[in-house]
């Protein structure tokens, strides 16, 4: 009687509209997201800091997200002396467009993936890449000093960290055998030792690999420990400076839809995607109750590596760049080599 | 659409686009006077090149790997010369102060 | 299921977007006179290249050309900009000679694609009777690591000669 989700929609509208629907969805999911990991973040700070935080617009200050809003859109965009005016306004959709595209490749649930592509993981990847040159693009065309540093710290930091991370990947992908999202979760089914990250006899350091993914991805998206692109204390706002209202807006709203894609796409390669933990209770897990249950715990493992991205960042102090640069060249990229090398090993050896 | 065949399934567009790029870039490398300039229209030949390549691979070739793995090593081997390139660029700019074709012609006696 | 109507017109508008995507990036790139637009052309010309490739069904090489041209190849050029800035010259010499110098170059490329243009345009492209493989990534992988293994393992060795070198030029004269 209950058919997937995916099929339901599919059979009352043809998929160029079903297309439509994920696309809109996915973009209110990820405003929505980006301006309420706001208010996470003040009140999670604030807890860190012994503070109460915002409280003063709506209870629990709940309403601040639309107050600030608010003000950016009302704000005008100023264009500083001298600037590449195109390049200035582009570079912030140049950032969000990738986020928004990568996030389309996401299955959210059983079947419930706006493009179920065969080559996702790559997709992510490629789309992932962009960002570098949105931030690089928004820090040259600022025509500000501090501005063009962060944009080479941007650079550095990103092609560091894009190593050990495609690392990382190659070998999950040597794991499951695949590059669809879809398929890797479904691998993953049964209980939580059925997941990646506990899969030991595969690989060993199969935690270890988890760790290097979620170091990566806080490097990736420019969060605390890793914030060099916007090292507030030394570079203003880095490569943001010279942006005002939406200009910023946007950026900030990828910083928050980066973080989101990171944390989606630990919680499917790592996490189970949609698997529960303690197995399948509700028996047919192809029924809309069973794909709900699905999206739930996707949704809360997510938001327990969302957590932990924020609970990182008012835990640890920034890091100096070199620092930065050696613990990916001289720690991370050996380790994640060791890890491709051991489980290609052990999967010829043991497991064809 | 008035042509049975799409426009997407017909090769001599694919062709022209490919010969257009070429041409381009053909354009950019004799206009351009910086190094830098001169770089990126070599990359736009190189596309032109992977381009042709993938209609073949997609229309004529009997197996349709080959043609793909050929544009991956044009890519892996774009990637190294924009190394090799930039950093000689880099390490001109040292010496020279400037990366401009014209300014560069110690050896023109 | 039925088709959606007018399926076949949005491919072809995608399509035409593609195509226009990749000329107007490759015009970008070699017509500017600031040299960072020029690059954002480059990538803009991918794109449309990757959503090309897409059509020729490879959506593997359509993604690793973005992977390798704007997340390397344009981030690498930028940056060189960035510690280079060279913007191009204003044209210093006289109006005739810029005239006569751009009328030859544009002759040149405008012969080379009339010609290639006839090549392509009038000749019967039929597609082969059979096919070998499937052409998916997964056949792309076993033809790397059997038939084309030589060619891959050069292609690393290549990449490897090419960052060491990279760097030793770089290094030098840094003292300076």
């Amino acid at each position: 009687m209950f058919q997937s989700l995916n099929h339901l929609i599919s059979a009352w509208w043809p998929e160029p509209l079903r297309l439509i629907l994920f696309l809109v969805g996915i973009m209110s999911f990820v405003g929505l997201n980006a301006a309420y990991l706001v208010w996470v973040e003040r009140k999670g700070a604030a807890r860190f800091q012994r503070r109460p935080g915002p409280t003063e617009v709506g209870w629990a200050g709940l309403l601040q997200p639309i107050a600030d809003a608010a003000k950016l859109m009302s704000k005008q965009l100023i264009l500083p002396a001298g600037v590449d005016a195109t390049l200035f306004r582009v570079a912030p959709l140049l950032m969000m467009s990738p986020v928004l595209m990568s996030l389309a490749v996401i299955p959210w649930g059983r079947n419930l993936a706006a493009c179920n592509l065969n080559v996702g993981l790559l997709m992510i990847f490629a789309f992932g890449s962009i960002n570098v040159m949105a931030i690089m693009l928004g820090g040259w065309s600022s025509r500000n000093k501090y501005a063009i540093i962060s944009a080479a710290r941007v650079v550095s930091q990103n092609v560091a960290y894009e190593i050990p991370m495609l690392l990382v990947v190659i070998t999950m992908i040597m794991v499951t055998g695949t590059m669809n999202l879809s398929e890797i979760v479904i691998q993953q089914s049964g209980a939580f030792w059925h997941w990646n990250i506990f899969r030991v006899w595969i690989n060993p350091l199969m935690p270890v690999t988890f760790l290097i993914f979620f170091t990566c991805m806080l490097a990736e998206t420019n969060r605390a420990p890793f914030d060099m692109a916007e090292a507030e204390s030394e570079l203003v706002a880095g490569a943001y400076t010279e942006y005002s209202g939406m200009g910023f807006g946007v950026f900030f709203m990828a910083e928050y839809a980066n973080i989101l894609l990171g944390c989606a796409l630990a919680t499917v390669l790592f996490l189970g995607g949609w698997q529960s933990p303690i197995g399948n209770l509700l028996g047919d897990s192809q029924s809309i109750v069973g794909v709900l249950f699905g999206v739930f715990w996707f949704f809360v493992k997510m938001y327990f590596l969302v957590f932990s991205v924020v609970w990182i960042r008012w835990t640890f102090p920034r890091t100096q760049f070199y620092r930065l640069l050696n613990l990916s060249w001289k720690i991370l990229i050996p380790i994640s080599l060791v890890t491709l090398i051991l489980s290609s090993a052990m999967i010829k050896l043991f497991h064809q | 659409m008035m042509n049975p065949v799409p426009l997407n399934d017909r090769p001599e567009i694919y062709f022209t686009i490919a010969a257009l790029l070429l041409a381009i870039g053909i354009f950019g490398l004799l206009r351009r006077r910086t190094l830098i300039g001169m770089l990126i229209s070599g990359e736009l030949i190189f596309s032109a090149a992977s381009l042709n390549l993938m209609t073949f691979n997609r229309f004529k070739a009997p197996d349709p790997t080959v043609g793909q793995i050929f544009v991956l090593f044009i890519m892996g081997l774009a990637a190294a010369e924009i190394a090799i390139a930039l950093s000689i660029i880099i390490a001109v700019y040292r010496n020279y102060r400037s990366v401009k074709t014209r300014e560069l012609s110690e050896l023109n006696g | 299921m039925e088709p959606f109507p007018a399926s076949q017109m949005i491919v072809g508008a995608i399509f035409l977007i593609c195509v226009g995507t990749a000329v107007l990036g490759a015009l970008i790139a070699a017509l500017t006179a600031r040299i960072i637009r020029s690059v954002c052309g480059l990538a803009i010309c991918c794109i449309g290249l990757a959503g090309l490739y897409y059509f020729l069904n490879s959506p593997f090489l359509a993604l690793m050309e973005i992977l390798i041209y704007i997340g390397a190849v344009c981030v690498t050029i930028v940056f060189a900009v960035m510690l280079a800035e060279p913007d191009e010259p204003v044209r210093d010499e006289n109006f005739g000679s810029t005239l006569v110098w751009g009328g030859l170059a544009v002759l040149v490329s405008a012969a080379i694609f009339w010609g290639l243009w006839r090549l392509g345009a009038h000749q019967d492209w039929t597609a082969p009777a059979t096919r070998v493989t499937d052409g998916s990534v997964k056949a792309i992988g076993y033809s790397l690591l059997t038939t084309y293994s030589m060619a891959f393992e050069l292609i690393s060795l290549a990449l490897l000669v090419a960052i060491v070198g990279a760097l030793a030029i770089a290094r030098t004269g840094r003292t300076k």
